[in-house]
């Protein structure tokens, strides 16, 4: 088997994550150029029998990588900025918390610009503000990282932020009006004023993308941190349970697909949850376009590609690399259908192999997720759709929605208690180290190998060269 | 050839191709062609943070953002700029701010601005006078040439010292050996017993001895 003839696109998104790690080391050219090797690399160690006409194809390929790669390390040079005062109109797109302070996005005539205000200030999304203040580079708004650590400057510009902002003065013109951020800023004040605190803080993560903080201290304590974040699993599980109840629907997939992105907008259009969507958006044309059923390998590289074309700094995106590792591993460990010990394998896989990005960005992972992780997904699965259609009466102002609410609240409690009582048991905490990435690469270059069924000797050598070369991506 | 040699032919040249790939990033690594190409180019980051650092310190203390610390200004500034510029009056700037973004906001220099005469880089004052002149024009041809920037900056020995008698905590902070409590000292010393005469007059705030106070002496003015 050889990745040309079952997922061309893993070979061209291996040599593009390859370029764009290389863009901090190496200049376009160069860059492109060592892609174009990475790349080649993999395909020649994956591949076990090549298909008819591979040497007409391989060169296509290789220019598919390099060539983007180009473009994109242009596109990565951030803008010069030079400081300058500005004071104007400017709309909240996003805000969150961020240390001590708020973190706001404003869309400005001077572009998308982050301000850190203090709490007080109390922006919402969606609101016009009247904004004063200096425009400075981005860069200038943290203080400095070394190799390795967490880069808040590369995180706010996978957000899409441009520059930084030195805010002086703020004050609201508008409220949040009926764009999609205003429809969030009620949603969430509907469902911070109205739930118990457990179902509060899970709904709202799964509805609109925000981390309520105690909530998130949990998870992260037991290691389901990444349940806090929209991704393929909440889309996956809003897909299967729309298709079910659309199943006798003539144009199931046309509604179920606008529900999804619907929903994947509602949500703050995070990275994973994007991702996620262009896969199953993929899942549901490859049969009618192409006649035959897409590659999942194929499907979460060409989703993840063309998120990293739409906004190359996602490579940096805890959110977008965790999401594709996932399910890179989980399409390759479940390939040819699930069955318990696949399912076992694959949870064990995605824990290893997300392990070493986990580490670097929260510092330590809890030995606790390894475990935690096998029953968490069956769970959640279970809990946050009931949660959400028990929360609707309580919504929607029923008299007695408080009784199915408190039910929920109920079964969030028993798996905080077997969650802390795991934890209790298993209380060790993996620190982050390059070790430890370069074996969760290594990890992820076995699985990609048995999913593309290169052989044990194929997939072993593979495996070496991604522990050996994992570096390459931190 | 049997396909057990091709197959190891294969593997090599994808350990070839590795391999080539690593010595690029090793050979080339931060050599670049041209320029400055990524955010993280140019200075090392250390360099640049040093740099930025004293910028911040010539600067004053940064700005922050919301009104809680009330030794922080968190007002803008107002100035007045008149001569050759687009748009000449009463300018709202932030703090700290310098006379290319006063002129930014007053819409540009005009064509007739003298540009060689003009320290666009200047440190603006709160409530100053600023007037830009046109080419030829000297400060005895206007009536308004209340204070030009090029006029104020070379003969002007204060410009960037920090006025202890009105200097707000964080801006104290920024002198060398002065940490947050001996800025408070000095401005409670300055409540209870009035403003500081002479700049000897910052002996009495304990903290301060003849070694420090020969340390900030240049750095500081004493303004009644």
């Amino acid at each position: 088997m050889s990745p040309l003839a079952s997922a061309p696109f893993l070979v061209i998104l291996s040599g593009w994550c390859a370029g764009i790690a290389l863009s901090t080391k190496l200049s376009p050219p160069a860059a492109s150029l060592a892609a174009s090797l990475f790349g080649a690399g993999f395909l020649l160690i994956s591949t076990k029998r090549w298909p008819p006409g591979w040497k007409r194809v391989l060169p296509v390929l290789l220019l598919t990588v390099s060539l983007p790669v180009f473009f994109m390390n242009l596109r990565l040079h951030p803008k010069t900025v030079r400081e300058e005062s500005w004071m104007g109109q400017a709309w909240i797109r996003t805000e969150r918390a961020w240390g001590s302070k708020r973190a706001v996005t404003l869309a400005s005539p001077k572009g998308r610009l982050l301000c850190l205000l203090e709490p007080e200030a109390r922006p919402l999304e969606g609101e016009r503000v009247q904004v004063s203040g200096t425009v400075v580079p981005l860069e200038s708004l943290f203080s400095v990282t070394s190799e390795g650590e967490f880069d808040p400057a590369r995180y706010w510009r996978a957000k899409g932020v441009e520059f930084g902002f030195r805010c002086s003065s703020v004050a609201a013109v508008d409220p949040p009006g009926n764009r999609k951020t205003g429809w969030r800023t009620r949603l969430r004040k509907k469902l911070l004023l109205s739930l118990s605190p457990l179902v509060r803080g899970h709904l709202l993560a799964a509805w609109t993308g925000e981390k309520d903080p105690e909530v998130a201290s949990m998870h992260r304590r037991w290691g389901t941190a990444h349940l806090l974040a929209v991704s393929g699993f909440h889309v996956g599980v809003l897909g299967a349970i729309l298709l079910w109840c659309l199943r006798r629907f003539r144009f199931k997939l046309l509604v179920c697909s606008s529900l999804l992105w619907g929903y994947v907008f509602l949500t703050g259009c995070a990275s994973s949850a994007c991702r996620a969507m262009g896969m199953i958006q993929l899942g549901f044309l490859g049969p009618v376009l192409a006649g035959r059923p897409s590659s999942p390998l194929n499907s979460v590289s060409v989703a993840g590609g063309i998120l990293l074309l739409i906004n190359p700094w996602l490579f940096w995106d805890i959110g977008w690399r965790l999401s594709v590792i996932s399910a890179l591993i989980l399409c390759s460990v479940v390939r040819g259908g699930v069955t318990p010990m696949r399912g076992l394998a694959a949870s064990l896989a995605i824990w290893m192999g997300t392990s070493g990005e986990a580490s670097a960005a929260f510092e330590t992972v809890p030995l606790a997720g390894l475990v935690l992780n096998l029953f968490a997904l069956p769970a959640f699965s279970f809990l946050l759709p009931v949660a959400s259609v028990a929360a609707i009466p309580v919504l929607a102002g029923f008299p007695g929605g408080w009784v199915p609410l408190w039910g929920m609240e109920g079964l969030f409690e028993a798996w905080a208690r077997f969650a802390d009582c795991t934890c209790m048991v298993v209380q060790w905490q993996i620190a982050s180290s390059p070790w430890l990435w370069n074996f969760s690469a290594a990890i992820v270059g076995g699985a990609v190998a048995y999913g593309l069924e290169t052989g044990v000797s194929n997939g072993l050598i593979l495996s070496l060269c991604a522990f050996f070369c994992g570096g390459v991506f931190r | 050839m049997d396909d057990r040699k091709k197959a190891v032919l294969f593997i090599s040249a994808g350990l070839l191709c590795f391999a080539v790939a690593w010595g690029l990033v090793r050979g080339f690594s931060g050599k670049w062609p041209w320029g400055a190409p990524t955010g993280v180019a140019g200075p090392s980051w250390s360099v640049r943070q040093a740099m930025r650092a004293t910028e911040e310190t010539e600067a004053g203390p940064p700005v922050s953002a919301g009104k809680t610390d009330p030794a922080v200004p968190a007002e803008n500034w107002i100035v007045y700029l008149t001569g050759e510029v687009q748009r000449p009056g009463i300018i709202e700037i932030p703090p700290n701010s310098r006379l290319f973004q006063a002129v930014e906001k007053a819409g540009g220099l005009t064509a007739r601005a003298d540009r060689d005469n003009v320290n666009l880089a200047a440190k603006l004052e709160d409530g100053g006078h600023i007037h830009i002149p046109a080419v030829g024009q000297t400060p005895e041809d206007g009536k308004n040439l209340l204070n030009t920037v090029s006029e104020r900056m070379s003969t002007n020995p204060s410009a960037g010292r920090i006025d202890v008698n009105r200097a707000t905590r964080a801006e104290l902070e920024s002198l060398p050996g002065v940490g947050p409590k001996l800025a408070q000292a000095i401005i409670d010393d300055r409540t209870a017993n009035g403003p500081f005469a002479r700049p000897e007059d910052l002996l009495r705030v304990k903290g301060i001895g003849p070694a420090k106070l020969e340390k900030i002496k240049e750095m500081i003015l004493v303004r009644p």
